[in-house]
């Protein structure tokens, strides 16, 4: 230490910020040892529309070079997730997803994230809900959707004060989508 | 200027303080599952070593080293002030040179 307050201040701070970092540190090694799976509960209510749209339906002029049609549907799900048991006293908050899985012949993997959430405290980490729709349009590339089998996966990543991100997932429906349109 | 002893304490008093509040922050935090107490704990810490440390406070300066007279006998002394009596323009750059080493002197040693 040293006789004017700049020298003071230096070895102060900087055994501050030391010790800032090696509790930070510290933190982030016991989320190792916190390993947990959210209570995950998903159910398709129902198909409320599904209909081909045209991407170019909004236009006047029909563009030429893209006069596809894509199936959308818009669904209804129940949703329970308990993300109680992932909070850890390092945990800032959890970002949940819902995403839909499928295989067509034009495209060997789809992804479709459907819907999301936020959860930033414990006390408000059980998302009960009896009737969500898809927060995100779900349109396929083309019009395969009819009677196809469409994984739903729900997904969360969670993110620390200190330390790095970790996440998982889980398949929680497996349901085949309706042979005929619906509006 | 803080004296010697005052160096000692700060020393002692801000590495204890803080490795303390860190320990036991840590320790509660963990127990209690609560981040945020860990990291009020050790600014706290940190606040009170800056509030007792950092300004010169009276505390700090009961220990002054007592410094010699200065001896006019001394044959250092003489010789300073025969180069005051020479003025070249030589002694003249040598003295700002001296000047300026004893001020980076002051900065950093």
């Amino acid at each position: 230490m040293g006789h004017t307050i700049w020298i003071r201040a230096n070895s102060l701070f900087t055994f501050a910020s030391t010790a800032l970092a090696l509790v930070a540190i510290l933190a982030s090694i016991t989320d190792i040892w916190h390993t947990a799976e959210p209570d995950v509960f998903l159910r398709v209510k129902s198909v409320e529309r599904f209909r081909p749209v045209s991407p170019n339906a909004h236009r006047k002029k029909a563009s030429s070079n893209n006069n596809e049609v894509n199936d959308e549907a818009s669904l209804n799900f129940q949703l329970r997730l308990d993300l109680r048991p992932l909070f850890s006293w390092n945990t800032k908050q959890i970002f949940v997803s819902i995403d839909a899985d499928y295989e067509t012949e034009r495209n060997k993997r789809n992804t479709i994230s459907l819907w999301d959430s936020i959860v930033t405290q414990k006390t408000n980490a059980l998302l009960n809900y009896q009737n969500v729709r898809n927060k995100y349009r779900f349109i396929d590339q083309g019009t395969h959707l009819r009677g196809r089998e469409v994984n739903y996966t729900v997904r969360w990543e969670v993110m620390p004060v200190a330390g790095k991100l970790y996440g998982g997932k889980k398949l929680v429906e497996r349901v085949k989508m309706p042979d005929e349109y619906v509006n | 200027m803080v004296d010697f002893e005052g160096q000692k304490f700060v020393e002692t008093f801000t590495v204890s303080v803080v490795s303390s509040t860190a320990s036991v922050g840590f320790v509660l935090g963990y127990l209690l599952q609560d981040y945020d107490l860990m990291r009020n704990l050790i600014f706290a810490g940190i606040v009170a070593s800056v509030v007792v440390t950092l300004p010169s406070w009276p505390f700090l300066k009961r220990n002054p080293i007592a410094w010699r007279e200065i001896d006019d006998e001394h044959p250092s002394a003489k010789e300073e002030d025969e180069i005051e009596e020479e003025d070249d323009e030589e002694a003249k750059k040598d003295k700002k040179e001296n000047a300026l080493k004893r001020m980076i002197r002051r900065v950093f040693v």
